[in-house]
């Protein structure tokens, strides 16, 4: 039986429907941590999601393309700088009142923290499905990723690379006798970790935020309002979405279509 | 042929849907159908609108009386039966029936059963067929609403003519006032799916009030 | 690691005197600069006596500070010496930010916050830049020492080398000799007080006095 209401997108229509999901879900974060090469690695991100080209395909797909993921990282790594413990030794040297001799002095150096703040952008593309569902007396109907595609992090790895590096030189530069064991630690450390360690690092962090990406393109309460109420005499007018069911049909053109029983 | 035609975003509502629609909104302000003046009514409410009484001399407080209506039922183009005639259903039309019935407040005197100085209520129930078109107003995108204008009424089984073109007259002046209240907001046909920036429509075809559009 | 402050003997940072006459120095150690008063040396822990023979003691004797049940601690806490022996006082790592010696022998008060004569301030630089020192007790003493980064074509075993040596800055009266120092991270200079009215060695900074540039802290 048909139902009580139909409403159409075609494809761009969707597409600016999308934008507006994209919009909506905002800014996800997470947090975590993992390893880069023998370093230690805990991270703060955060991901949000703009652009991209719809394709509509029935049943129930919606392609996208191009979508833009603006990802920015709050890397911080733990350093052990243990490898540079020395000593600088007794000096004697002449005074007015005589030879004075100082005492040897040893220096064990730290383990530091090296934070490295980090932004940067990708594209992917990929299938995603309708899905409709009563939760919590509101109708939703998103639009799910069905499967994470491989993302093309290379150009940023390089940046994160050179961006760790920096980090870590400039962290260096703060501890005390560091000074000309500067390019051995910087040397040693980066030595640690390569690109492959950083993409490594880079992916599933990334990925995180792609993994079951959801965009709510229709959210509403099944007890439905069609008029407030306007006092003192007229209440609100309301009425029951008893069913709602998306798909994409196909005729000559492709469009989402949202059906309702009331 | 899709749905959305030249356009980018369509919305329909069957006449199943107008019909519930009309339900939800006059069983929610229910005074929209019941007018009436003291002492059939004593003051307006969620229920009821007070009206003043028919004023005429020597009627001491005026002619009481009161107006009912059941909730319209339409059926929107094509027909799902023949109409009485004149009335004809075209494209882009629909038809409202409803049982109107009208009560006065006899003051004794005129009453049949004899009884002075009281006033009794005389009422008579009518049914009404209306033939009308859907008009929509537009502000912004997202904001609007369609509403019914009626083209003619009649109501059924009064005779002589003369009488009938009285009742016409005086439910289709009635039911054009109830029904300038009653408004099909576009969130109702597009179930707030989209913010529509009305282009076409609406119009009545295949049992249902369509519209087109653009989203913002 | 502590700053360029004769005021604040740390890690790093050594206070030394020569005893030229007989006598015993009775002192006080504290953590503070300002904390310690006359009327404290009366109830001064440590002692130093300085004898006239020289009964195969060396010339150099070393006085270790530590921190210890929140107080610090000189050990030995008393020192038998031979008049014209330096003893060098030092912190270990459990001392958080520093010490001052502050005590009496015969009529004349010993000072590491007030350098007077035969007393000796060394500090360590851990890291490159420009420090202008003064004194922070009022009179025109001043220089400046200009730790660079070592050549790296020299190598890690020339730097470990060019480290232990000391560099001398002998200061007569508020006069400093050389004025200008330049030496590489790691290094260690020794100032020699001579005759001067009191002073302090302190980074010019730290007493609102022109600034030091060091490239990353001090």
């Amino acid at each position: 039986m048909p139902s009580d209401v139909v409403a159409a997108v075609d494809q761009t229509a969707a597409s600016t429907l999308l934008g507006a999901a994209e919009a909506a879900l905002g800014t996800l974060t997470k947090t975590g941590s993992g390893s880069l090469g023998p370093l230690g690695a805990s991270y703060s991100a955060s991901a949000s999601f703009s652009g991209g080209t719809v394709a509509l395909s029935p049943p129930d797909t919606i392609a996208i393309d191009n979508l833009q993921i603006d990802y920015s990282l709050g890397l911080t790594l733990s350093v052990d700088l243990s490898f540079l413990d020395f000593c600088i030794p007794q000096i004697c040297i002449w005074t007015p009142f005589g030879d004075i001799c100082t005492p040897k002095i040893c220096f064990d150096f730290p383990t530091i923290s090296v934070t490295v703040p980090f932004a940067s952008s990708a594209t992917l593309s990929a299938d995603f499905g309708l899905k409709v569902h009563l939760t919590s007396g509101d109708w939703y109907v998103d639009v799910v990723i069905e499967s994470v595609p491989a993302l093309d992090l290379g150009a940023a790895a390089v940046l994160l690379l050179a961006a760790i590096g920096s980090a870590i030189s400039a962290a260096l530069l703060a501890v005390p006798f560091i000074g000309p064991l500067l390019s051995i630690a910087v040397a040693v450390i980066t030595a640690a970790f390569g690109l492959a360690d950083v993409t490594g690092l880079l992916g599933p962090i990334v990925s995180a935020f792609v993994a079951g990406l959801t965009f709510t393109v229709y959210k509403q309460p099944q007890n439905f309002q069609v008029l407030p109420a306007l006092p003192p005499y007229n209440p609100a007018v309301m009425v029951s979405l008893a069913a709602v069911s998306a798909d994409v049909q196909a005729t000559d053109k492709n469009e989402l279509v949202l059906s309702v029983d009331i | 042929m899709s749905l959305t035609g030249t356009h980018h975003a369509f919305a329909s509502i069957d006449e199943r849907g107008v019909n519930r629609a009309l339900q939800a909104f006059f069983g929610a302000r229910p005074h929209y159908l019941h007018y009436g003046s003291v002492p059939f009514v004593t003051s307006d409410s969620t229920t009821e609108t007070l009206v003043q009484t028919i004023a005429f001399p020597g009627v001491p407080g005026g002619i009481a009386y009161a107006i009912d209506l059941t909730i319209p039922t339409t059926d929107l183009y094509p027909p799902d039966g023949a109409l009485p005639p004149p009335l004809v259903l075209g494209p882009d039309q629909l038809s409202l029936t409803t049982e109107a019935t009208i009560t006065i407040g006899c003051t004794a005197g005129q009453s049949a059963d004899g009884k002075r100085g009281q006033v009794m209520p005389v009422s008579t129930s009518l049914d009404v067929i209306a033939i009308g078109h859907p008009v929509s107003v537009y502000f912004s995108p997202g904001v609007g609403y369609v509403r019914f204008q009626l083209d003619q009424v009649l109501v059924e089984n009064v005779a002589p003519p003369s009488l009938q073109a009285v009742l016409d007259c005086l439910l289709e002046m009635i039911l054009s006032a109830v029904l300038s209240s009653v408004e099909l907001p576009f969130n109702i046909i597009d179930v707030d799916f989209f913010k529509l920036i009305l282009e076409a429509g609406p119009t009545i075809a295949d049992n249902q009030i369509e519209i087109w559009g653009d989203v913002s | 690691m502590t700053a360029l402050d004769s005021r604040v003997i740390g890690i790093g940072s050594c206070f030394a005197h020569r005893f030229s006459s007989p006598g015993t120095l009775q002192y006080s150690l504290s953590p503070l600069p300002s904390a310690l008063t006359t009327g404290a040396d009366r109830a001064s822990s440590y002692s130093v006596t300085v004898s006239a023979d020289r009964n195969d003691r060396p010339p150099r004797q070393y006085v270790t500070v530590r921190q210890a049940n929140g107080r610090l601690v000189a050990s030995p806490a008393r020192l038998e010496i031979t008049a014209g022996d330096i003893v060098v006082w030092s912190a270990d790592r459990t001392v958080p930010f520093g010490f001052r010696v502050r005590g009496t022998i015969g009529s004349n008060v010993l000072d590491s916050a007030a350098l007077v004569t035969e007393s000796i301030y060394t500090h360590a630089f851990g890291l490159a830049g420009s420090f202008e020192w003064a004194d922070a007790n009022g009179s025109d003493l001043r220089g400046q020492v200009t730790v660079a980064m070592p050549d790296a074509a020299e190598g890690h075993e020339r730097w470990l080398a060019r480290i232990g040596e000391g560099a001398l800055v002998h200061v007569r009266g508020v006069s400093a000799e050389p004025a200008d120092l330049q030496i590489v991270v790691g290094q260690t200079v020794v100032w020699a007080v001579e005759d001067a009215p009191g002073v302090t060695i302190t980074d010019a900074s730290l007493i609102g006095i022109g600034g030091s540039a060091a490239s990353a802290g001090r």
